[in-house]
């Protein structure tokens, strides 16, 4: 028998992709949606975007209190704002992630020697507001260090030396060197801009492989499609092949569209060698049946449509975020990480981004995911000993 | 020999027998399966179509166990071809494109799918919209397209249920010209409620009541055996009461109609019209009635045929 036999699903697929708004908009403008607003929403590297918005009230008014004002707003990482109503009420608000109340004789007592202070109002138990404190507090220490050393450079003509050591070590008894290292790929916009579009594709993957085989036989009875295809000379297992091909084809269009947009958003994907893709191809084709072959032991116990979407979801939705696909596992807590390493898809995608990114060799890679690979067949098997016997089924009772 | 044998076909659902011990052999030749509705039909061409496994008893294709091992199974349908009563089609897509599908499915390969399915499409009449989606096809369309569908494999045996049904007197007379054509040498199983179609097209008619075959044979030979005899029927004018003649078996329409009942009509008719003008009655009209599979179907199953 001809090829054509593997391929009549795939064939309806692609006919029908272009006219059904509904199937068009799943394979294609979902995803392409969804990876942009991840990639505008995280696409770039962390550190260089933080920034605090500061409230400050000013009641002392004098050349000090306005420098120490200036060098917080040139610091680069926060929005300073001044205030004049109750800090605490505004930091309540969520207006601010911070307050400085700068008090009357700031200046003054500097000037004369005398320890001054500042307020700084923030929210406790608020990561954002925690941080901004943190951080303000340190400027501030930092602020009045180099005040001291500047105070003592003035005076050092008239201080002994002995003396003029001792107060420098007063004023930092610890200097910091710094050393700047280039960051990690992941660091880097592209890096993360990779990141997010094979996650997009692991989500996909996810989603269409579910979709596709968890109502293959509920729709295809409901429609009555299944009867003109049992009364065919068609064997079983090609029929099962037919339902995988086109899945694949659904999954290759989707991650296509994926890899372009990535690409046009600055994903440097192109950077990948060609052996790379070939490996990573394969390995999310390994993803993707092992994916279906899931849906596949599932689709014989599904009576109705709804029902189908129902699992398919209630199955895709948590795994997408608790699975590692879309979520780094290191983010997860641990107990979660247990799931997110054995699930065949979890760690195929691990696998390749470890690849993409974090510059894995192919066949570490492929020891590292052999036990998914392994365990995808072995579902995809399963599955097919179910599908057959519900196929079977359908031929005694359409 | 036959191209298809079924041998005590059943099918039950649950504790309902809905065809029960069906026997039919059929080589080369048009068959028509009447019944009322829920005699059967559609149950008896699905498992004969192979879509669906009787509960007991055999079907053989070219001597192929049509429900054997998986490989008699697939090389048993190589020779079947069944449309189905309810069309099933990717609504989506084009008859055309439906039917290269169906074509790939059964194996034909994508070239050879194409090929048959511009030939059908031709054939069926169905050249001017087959780049129409299905969705936009009448009923009668997609019929047509379902026959299509049972023919693209260029099967020897052709299953059809109700293939007539929702088709206008031209698209059914279009139909058959295409299934005589295909009929040579091959056999054709289908359901009907149609007596004048199924006694114009078929070498032999079945019918069906309650899951049992009740009689078979060619429509001549059971319109000689179960149904009644010819009637002559006379239009009487205004005011004319039937003459009570030998073969009298009453009247109808309002009593403006008196039946007579002859082995003979071509010889009695002369007689019959001659006793009313001998009387002053000139009738209006004068019918020779000739019973046809719908009194035989009448007979055997005491239903009235659904047209």
């Amino acid at each position: 028998m001809p090829a054509s036999q593997y391929l009549y699903e795939g064939y309806i697929y692609v006919k029908s992709i272009f006219r059904e708004r509904q199937l068009l908009f799943w394979t294609i403008v979902f995803p392409l949606v969804y990876l942009s607003i991840i990639v505008a929403v995280f696409g770039n590297p962390g550190g260089s975007n933080v920034s605090f918005s500061v409230a400050i009230q000013d009641l002392d008014n004098s050349t000090l209190s306005i420098t120490l004002i200036d060098a917080i707003r040139n610091a680069g990482i926060y929005r300073v704002a001044y205030v004049n109503s109750s800090l605490e009420e505004v930091i309540r608000g969520r207006g601010y992630d911070v307050g400085l109340i700068i008090p009357r004789g700031f200046g003054e007592n500097l000037t004369t020697a005398n320890q001054t202070y500042v307020s700084i109002v923030y929210v406790s138990n608020l990561q954002s507001s925690e941080a901004a404190k943190s951080s303000l507090e340190s400027f501030i220490d930092r602020f009045g260090s180099i005040y001291v050393e500047k105070i003592i450079e003035i005076a050092r003509s008239y201080m002994p030396v002995e003396a003029y050591r001792y107060a420098i070590f007063m004023a930092k008894p610890i200097s910091s060197s710094y050393t700047e290292v280039k960051g990690s790929y992941i660091s880097t916009p592209e890096g993360r801009k990779t990141y997010y579009v094979i996650s997009t594709i692991g989500f996909m993957i996810l989603y269409s492989g579910l979709f596709t085989s968890v109502g293959s036989i509920v729709e295809a009875r409901r429609s009555g499609v299944l009867q003109l295809i049992l009364s065919s000379p068609i064997k079983g297992y090609r029929i099962f092949i037919a339902r995988i091909i086109s899945g694949i084809v659904s999954i290759s269009i989707t991650s296509t569209a994926i890899i372009l947009l990535g690409i046009a958003l600055g994903a440097d994907l192109y950077r990948i060698p060609a052996y790379i893709w070939i490996a990573t191809a394969l390995l999310l084709l390994v993803g993707a049946i092992g994916t279906m072959g899931l849906g596949f032991i599932i689709a014989p116990f599904i009576r109705t449509s709804g029902a189908a979407t129902a699992i398919a979801n209630m199955i895709a939705f948590p795994t997408m975020f608790l699975g590692g696909i879309t979520i780094p596992k290191f983010l997860l807590p641990s107990s979660l990480q247990i799931f997110a390493n054995i699930y065949p898809l979890s760690r195929i995608v691990d696998s390749i981004r470890n690849i993409a990114i974090y510059g894995w060799e192919t066949t570490q890679a492929i020891q590292y995911s052999a036990p998914a690979i392994a365990a995808s067949i072995a579902i995809l098997v399963i599955g097919w000993i179910l599908y057959r016997r519900a196929l079977e089924k359908a031929l005694e009772n359409p | 020999m036959g191209d298809i044998i079924a041998e005590n076909v059943t099918r039950r659902f649950g504790p309902f027998v809905a065809v029960d011990s069906v026997s039919i052999v059929a080589d080369k030749e048009i068959i028509a399966i009447m019944g009322p509705n829920g005699s059967g039909k559609t149950t008896l061409l699905s498992m004969l179509g192979g879509a669906l496994k009787p509960s007991s008893g055999k079907v053989y294709v070219k001597g192929i166990d049509l429900w054997g091992s998986e490989d008699k199974m697939e090389r048993a349908r190589r020779y079947i071809g069944f449309s189905p009563q309810a069309t099933v089609f990717e609504r989506s897509l084009t008859g055309y494109e439906n039917l290269v599908w169906i074509g790939m499915a059964r194996g034909l390969g994508i070239w050879g799918s194409r090929r048959r399915a511009k030939e059908l499409v031709e054939a069926l009449g169905l050249a001017d919209h087959a780049n129409k989606p299905v969705s936009r096809y009448s009923g009668g369309m997609l019929k047509r397209l379902s026959i299509a569908s049972a023919l693209i494999h260029d099967p020897e045996v052709i299953v059809l249920d109700e293939p007539a049904s929702g088709l206008d007197p031209s698209a059914l007379q279009d139909l058959w010209s295409l299934l005589l054509k295909m009929a040579r040498g091959r056999t054709i199983i289908y359901s009907t409620h149609n007596p004048y179609e199924a006694e114009r097209y078929s070498t032999r008619v079945f019918i069906m009541h309650r899951g049992k075959m009740v009689v078979s044979g060619s429509a001549s030979e059971l319109i000689e055996r179960y149904a009644p005899k010819p009637m002559i029927a006379i239009y009487l004018p205004e005011g004319v009461g039937p003459l009570d003649l030998e073969g009298f078996r009453g009247t109808d329409r309002d009593k403006r109609v008196a039946l007579y009942e002859t082995r003979d009509p071509g010889r009695d008719l002369g007689a019959i019209v001659a006793a009313y003008i001998a009387k002053d009655y000139t009738p209006e009209r004068v019918e020779i009635r000739r019973p046809g599979l719908g009194e035989v179907f009448l007979r055997v199953t005491g239903e009235a045929m659904e047209v």
